[in-house]
């Protein structure tokens, strides 16, 4: 009797333990359901698949003879959270705004061919006639957003922000006071104007306000062929297209943009 | 038999115990590892969502049934206590108290007649998170740019322009901004954003035009203002960048000089003209001491 109450209470014992033996092993085979979990969840996705639509301004940087002011609009789609195409614009609002260096250049001309001392010394009138200037500016380009993070200002407030790297093609319509040559043996109209298509490239920076308003921060490179001054660059005392050469003209741009649809996704 | 009984309850209702309280010390893991995710994800915790999805070892029957008031209490208590707890990252990198050395190099982006290449150094001292007290030295390398050759051939000018040798500052250094981003969703890296001021000297010296006339120095009194960032690389080392404009009023050679003229003449008639060269530089900052401690733990 004691034989078989003992071994009805082994069993009972084994069967009580079993359970907790299995919980454990299911613990040891179980998967960390972190395992392959994205680096960030609950991201809210400030890009992806929306529109961009920006208007600013701009400013030239270290212009020779001209300053420019622009007046920018900027379309973009982000196909994604890091690749984005974009369409951007600017109009010179500052045509007139000469540099320091155009100025003081200009003050040390004679203000006529009589007055000058050397026949191959321009005038006040043609040297600046001359001078080209950016009237309207146009990119399409790629753009790529390796970093996206955040950042706090004075603790206080908090932005996400990103920052792009773009790339593509650039046109820059140059226009100048003077329709005909300065020069007294040119064979073509010195002031090099008209539509200059060449390369673009910069970078930028998205600081979101909120879910749909950032700030856009862009500093570009447009690199056209062309004659700044007007003037001949090669020594054979006439200008011509054989005068022109690669300019880097550095724009930088700060944009209010919008994005649409204006609520972001958000990532699982 | 009945003491054999009643000696073996304990050990039966002990053994049954062991099962479910095993399963409960499994169930912390779930808010430790949303913590940690937290962490690296850097938004604050949303602990009334489920982090890890649903349970697949939960009984679905209990999902399903309604669940009784005084447990939706509980639950809504205990959310309550967790929305308390806000999880905050520590500073990657601590700078209060520590000595920060940069070599660094830098180009002048504003004159388009000559170009400067700066080669110096940056001595800051972190008098706490965000503000910094240090010197700075810079000896300059002049470049006369395309443009300044072009307005002798094209206009038959020769430009009045001023080489600088170096400047030297006392600066003091505010930082407002810390950010952190990620490298394609990957690489979590932490960078802060300065804003600088400061005073000190710079010693110009005139290009004559006429190039065997003699020269005179200006020693200019240089207000500067600059921004840029650090990016968080080790304990010890950062990279950083930054933009700075010195403000100081030059001496330039006077157009009315005259060959074999007095050179103290000269440089009393020399044209003052303020003048603003605008650096762009990269540095590395090197820390003393090389390591920090927090002073409370994790």
């Amino acid at each position: 009797m004691i034989k078989k109450t003992m071994q009805f209470f082994s069993a009972l014992v084994l069967a009580a333990t079993l359970p907790t033996v299995a919980s454990a092993q299911e613990l040891v085979d179980r998967k960390s359901p972190l395992a392959d979990a994205p680096a960030i969840r609950h991201r809210v996705e400030l890009r992806d698949k929306r529109f961009e639509a920006g208007v600013g301004l701009g400013s030239s940087i270290a212009a020779e003879f001209y300053h420019a002011v622009f007046v920018n609009l900027r379309l973009a789609f982000h196909i994604n959270d890091w690749i984005t195409i974009s369409g951007t614009f600017g109009q010179n609002v500052t045509p007139s705004l000469k540099t320091g260096t155009a100025e003081q250049l200009v003050r040390t001309l004679p203000d006529s061919a009589t007055e000058a001392t050397n026949t191959n010394t321009v005038t006040k009138k043609n040297a600046l006639g001359a001078m080209n200037r950016m009237g309207q500016i146009l990119g399409l380009q790629a753009e790529l957003s390796p970093i996206t993070g955040k950042m706090a200002l004075f603790s206080k407030l908090f932005m996400h922000y990103d920052v792009y790297t773009l790339g593509g093609v650039g046109a820059v319509n140059f226009t100048a006071d003077l329709d005909k040559c300065a020069m007294p043996k040119a064979d073509e109209s010195c002031p090099d104007t008209g539509m200059k298509i060449g390369a673009n490239v910069g970078l930028g920076m998205h600081a979101f306000f909120n879910d749909w308003l950032a700030l856009n921060l862009e500093i570009k490179d447009m690199l056209v062929k062309t004659n700044r001054a007007g003037q001949d660059t090669n020594g054979d005392t006439f200008a011509d297209k054989n005068d022109l050469s690669l300019t880097h003209n550095l724009i930088f741009g700060a944009n209010l943009a919008f994005f649409f649809p204006t609520v972001p996704k958000i990532t699982d | 038999m009945r003491r054999l009984f009643l000696g073996l309850l304990p050990f039966i209702g002990l053994s049954i115990w062991a099962s479910p309280g095993q399963a409960q010390q499994a169930a912390p893991n779930t808010p430790a590892k949303a913590a940690e995710g937290d962490l690296a994800n850097e938004p604050e915790p949303d602990l009334s969502s489920e982090p890890l999805g649903e349970d697949p070892l939960a009984d679905p029957a209990a999902k399903k049934a309604p669940a009784a008031k005084p447990a939706v209490d509980a639950q809504a208590k205990a959310k309550a206590a967790a929305s308390d707890i806000v999880v905050i990252p520590r500073r990657s990198f601590l700078k209060a108290g520590r000595l920060e050395l940069q070599p660094l190099t830098g180009v002048s982006v504003n004159d388009v007649l000559i170009r400067h290449w700066g080669f110096g150094g940056d001595l800051n001292y972190f008098l706490s998170e965000v503000f910094a007290v240090g010197l700075q030295g810079m000896y300059f390398v002049k470049e006369r740019t395309d443009r300044e050759g072009l307005v002798g051939l094209q206009y038959n000018r020769i430009a009045t322009i001023n080489r600088y040798h170096w400047t030297a500052a006392l600066n003091f250094t505010y930082l407002p901004v810390y950010g952190k981003f990620s490298l394609f969703n990957k690489y979590i890296m932490h960078w802060e954003g300065y804003i600088s001021g400061g005073v000190g000297m710079t010693k110009t010296e005139i290009i004559p035009r006429r190039s065997q006339d003699e020269t005179f120095s200006t020693n200019a009194i240089t207000a500067n203002l600059g921004a840029g960032g650090r990016l968080y690389v080790l304990d010890w080392l950062t990279f950083n960048v930054g933009l700075r404009d010195y403000v100081f009023n030059d001496k330039f050679e006077p157009t009315s000089r005259v060959p074999g003229q007095d050179i103290a003449t000269v440089k009393k008639n020399a044209d003052d003209q303020f003048k603003n060269n605008v650096m762009l530089y990269i540095g590395v900052g090197l820390y003393l001491p090389p390591s920090f401690n927090y002073r409370s733990p994790r």
